[in-house]
């Protein structure tokens, strides 16, 4: 663990469950993409972590903020950002909610459907709307394919009526898929992306920006690429496919901004056995699904646990959390093994917990208070 | 900058604009005694926009002028953003906003304001001269115009909001598949002169109002 994270845990010894992160490691992040992307504005993705102090170490930094509703633009405008650093970027927004953006000065929002157009048109008039395509979604261990984003013919179309509606057809957005280790996934968006334009541009519409979206990964158990090789395969796939008429480009990172960042720190409330012959222990942790640990459902998410024994002899486990939901099991399938030395009482870490945990917690389920946490 | 037909959202900084322009006591003049309660017609009202922002307003009231109830519009409020005034902004809203006037049908249009002004737009006093409005008015600004030749002849009488009955009534026409795609673009010759002038048929609202289609289809230009 980060020396700076560990002097806090010891001087401090929070109340676990407590998630702490380093707002360097977030600082860095940001620099780095920046530097794999030069020419790329980021939009950080507000939902993965809206702390307050990430908000405003990323406004300072210049970052631009991808927003899910109405109270995330508050945070970002309260954290010293100005509107015109804003996307409206969910695509299942209310109109009222569309209004109150107006309002607040934002004019970029995204659209996956003709109802959801009109919403923007009549509720934000004259703002630049970008529509968000289908992928597959291939590769991604957190894929958000199928909800979000129409087929690209629609998209066409959706983008050639949008200037019939007083709106700006500014551009076209995909998602690869959260936590996308799969690099050829951008290239093949891209080209889909590249197609809509050039089709667009032949009926007189010139698109002028592509919103690359997140995908970004942060290390959980396997290897995954640097930014520099994000950036260069997204560079390469751009001169590929748009050559010298390169549009506006965007990025959404989320976890990749925070993921790496942050540490819950945990306590085994209970180790045990459902019969004699048993060869897995259960593992009962202070934190479970309904205390910010969401993402793993379905043990998608797979994050790395530290303990005081590593190195020792180790055996499987089922993971579990402590409410009474007989669905809070953290991992079942997913192999997981820790020392057999791990004693109720002990620290367990999870690692790489800065995105996607905190606004995940439960509100108060079982009793058990939301996350608490600390920025450093 | 672009003039295009109100859609909701322009609605507070038409509502700013506004009250910058005329301040607060506005609502004592005569004429909202005849706005009080009624919506405006939202086919006619008209904004001037750069980009995203409000730079202009119109907006038409309805109203029926004496006994026999003849159906008017009262024009006004129009206002321009103080940075953009002396551009001609206004009059291109007035033309435009008196162009969708005979689009809808509408034959009569009142109005209180500088003659000098108005008067460019065919307003004139004698038209009003046999008209009353509900309270004070200086008589040498309630003017009026004919959008069809004649309209105003034997029409004479106190100026009345319309009962609920006599506001048009609200058709709900069922929203079609498609719909929306009959939206076209409508370029005037006269919007050559300063600048790029457009209306659009806003999206119609699944639970709201349809919205009149225009009539003078033969003068579009999709």
């Amino acid at each position: 663990m980060n020396t700076k994270i560990a002097a806090f845990l010891r001087d401090t010894r929070p109340a676990t469950p407590c998630l702490v992160m380093d707002l360097d490691i977030v600082a860095d992040n940001f620099s780095a993409l920046s530097a794999a992307l030069p020419d790329t504005r980021i939009f950080y993705a507000v939902k993965a972590n809206p702390a307050p102090a990430i908000l405003r170490l990323l406004v300072a930094a210049g970052s631009s903020f991808d927003c899910a509703s109405i109270p995330e633009i508050d945070m970002v405008l309260a954290a010293g950002a100005t509107p015109d650093r804003i996307s409206f970027g969910n695509t299942i927004k209310k109109e009222s909610d569309v209004a109150a953006a107006f309002e607040r000065g934002v004019r970029l929002y995204a659209f996956d459907s003709e109802a959801e157009l009109d919403k923007v048109a009549r509720a934000a008039p004259g703002s630049r709307v970008f529509c968000r395509i289908l992928t597959s979604g291939e590769g991604a261990e957190w894929p958000l394919s199928r909800k979000f984003g129409c087929e690209p013919d629609m998209a066409k179309e959706l983008l050639l009526a949008a200037r019939f509606k007083g709106v700006e057809p500014y551009g076209v957005s995909f998602h690869v898929g959260s936590q996308q280790r799969d690099l050829e996934q951008y290239d093949r968006a891209l080209a889909e992306v590249a197609d809509i334009f050039h089709d667009l541009a032949g009926k007189g519409l010139e698109l002028k920006m592509v919103n690359l979206g997140g995908g970004f990964a942060t290390k959980y158990m396997v290897d995954i690429p640097t930014a520099e090789q994000y950036g260069q395969a997204i560079r390469d796939s751009l001169l590929k496919h748009f050559g010298n008429r390169m549009p506006e480009t965007i990025i959404e990172p989320g976890r990749g901004m925070v993921g790496n960042a942050g540490v819950i720190q945990s306590e085994v409330v209970l180790i045990s056995k459902k019969s004699a012959n048993d060869n897995r222990s259960w593992v009962y942790l202070d934190i479970g699904k309904f205390g910010g640990l969401a993402e793993t459902m379905d043990e998608a998410i797979k994050y790395p646990l530290i303990t005081d024994h590593d190195g020792g002899e180790t055996a499987p486990v089922i993971l579990a959390g402590p409410t009474c939901d007989s669905a809070d099991i953290l991992y079942d399938k997913a192999d997981y093994r820790l020392p057999v030395a791990l004693r109720i009482g002990d620290r367990v870490e999870i690692r790489a917990a800065g995105a996607y945990t905190t606004t995940y917690a439960s509100n108060g389920f079982n009793g058990f208070a939301p996350l608490s946490e600390y920025y450093i | 900058m672009m003039i295009v037909r109100e859609l909701p959202g322009h609605g507070p900084a038409i509502d700013r604009l506004v009250e910058k322009s005329f301040g607060p006591d506005r609502t004592t003049k005569t004429v909202y005694r005849l706005r009080d309660g009624v919506p405006s017609v939202p086919a006619l009202n008209l904004v001037a926009v750069e980009g995203a922002e409000v730079i202009g307003t119109i907006r038409f009231w309805p109203i029926v002028i004496g006994e026999k109830r003849v159906p008017a519009v009262l024009l006004g409020p129009i206002a321009i953003e103080e940075k953009y005034r002396s551009l001609r902004i206004g009059t291109q809203l007035m033309r435009a906003a008196l162009e969708r006037c005979r689009d809808e049908g509408h034959e009569i249009v009142i109005l209180v304001g500088d003659e000098p002004y108005y008067r460019r737009f065919g307003f004139r006093r004698d038209l009003a001269e046999r008209l009353e409005l509900p309270g004070p008015v200086d008589l040498n600004r309630f003017l009026a115009l004919e959008l069809v030749d004649g309209a105003l002849s034997g029409v004479t009488g106190m100026i009345d909001k319309p009962t609920a009955e006599e506001l048009e009534p609200q058709v709900s026409v069922p929203v079609l598949p498609g719909i929306a795609k009959k939206q076209v673009w409508v370029r005037r010759p006269w919007a050559q002169e300063t600048g790029t002038i457009l209306f659009f048929e806003p999206p119609v609202h699944p639970a709201g109002r349809a919205i009149t289609p225009t009539t003078a289809e033969n003068r579009l230009i999709a």
